[in-house]
């Protein structure tokens, strides 16, 4: 197994369009061997699946702070759109 | 003055839940696109959890108006996959347009902390616009980490 990838269809935000989109949960790729486009070719199968279920829009949560998968989910089309804050209490 | 929502103040904050994705639309117009009934959903939505116990829904009402709500819930926040974490969240808080910068968002805050803290958890989480500057500016303010970013792609043949 070189990579994988988990993606499904959540409910959109609520009260808001489009009520459904499409959230990806996991997508890793073995560091050790050499797959150039590994991921691309992941996310291009990932993208059809949803398109085939009438997905337009795909979400996923990057950890802050990590710019090499941010790089990667910009250089896929994706724009940093929400941040998630954590307090102690 | 801060108080627990009420049935009667559903409508009222289902409109003030409009007035917020509006506010946030002008700034991220792909992002917040209300449902035509998205107001009355949301009204809905809050009524049902007001009998969650696990479910806080705070109001500030000046003058018999509902100027500024917030709704918090505990959860756990992780997947089966990984040990639970207990936290609260933060779902929504929104203060309408004439009555901020007059310390509510932070009364909302702490107020709801306070009820954090009486469901023993230990911290707490929400989600902030990227692009709402003064919000992010807001929460910096409480020494607030962020720990995620959620990153959103249009599918190829997306026709908007």
């Amino acid at each position: 197994m070189a990579g994988y990838m988990v993606v499904t269809v959540a409910a959109g935000l609520p009260g808001q369009d489009p009520d459904r989109v499409g959230k990806v949960l996991d997508l890793a790729v073995d560091l050790h061997r050499s797959h150039p486009g590994l991921g691309r070719a992941l996310l291009r199968r990932a993208r059809d699946w949803l398109q085939s279920r009438d997905i337009r829009v795909m979400t996923v949560d990057v950890p802050a702070h990590y710019p090499v998968e941010m790089a990667f989910w910009s250089a896929q089309g994706g724009r940093q759109r929400i941040a998630q804050f954590w307090l102690e209490l | 003055m801060i108080r627990s929502a009420r049935v009667d103040d559903c409508k009222q904050i289902g409109e003030l839940w409009l007035e917020m994705v509006e506010f946030h639309r002008a700034f991220d117009p792909e992002m917040f696109r209300p449902n035509p009934a998205g107001a009355s959903m949301y009204a809905q939505r809050i009524e049902q959890r007001l009998a969650d116990s696990l479910t806080h829904v705070l109001v500030i009402e000046i003058e018999r108006q509902i100027v500024a709500y917030a709704m918090g819930m505990i959860a756990d926040i992780t997947t089966d996959v990984f040990e639970p974490l207990r936290s609260g969240l933060l779902a929504d808080i929104f203060v309408a347009a004439d009555y901020r910068r007059l310390g509510w968002g932070k009364k909302l805050v702490e107020r709801m902390m306070i009820w954090f803290r009486s469901q023993n958890v230990k911290h707490f989480e929400w989600h902030v616009s990227a692009s709402n500057t003064a919000a992010i500016a807001f929460w910096r303010s409480f020494s607030a980490t962020t720990t995620m970013l959620r990153m959103r792609a249009e599918l190829a043949g997306d026709d908007e």
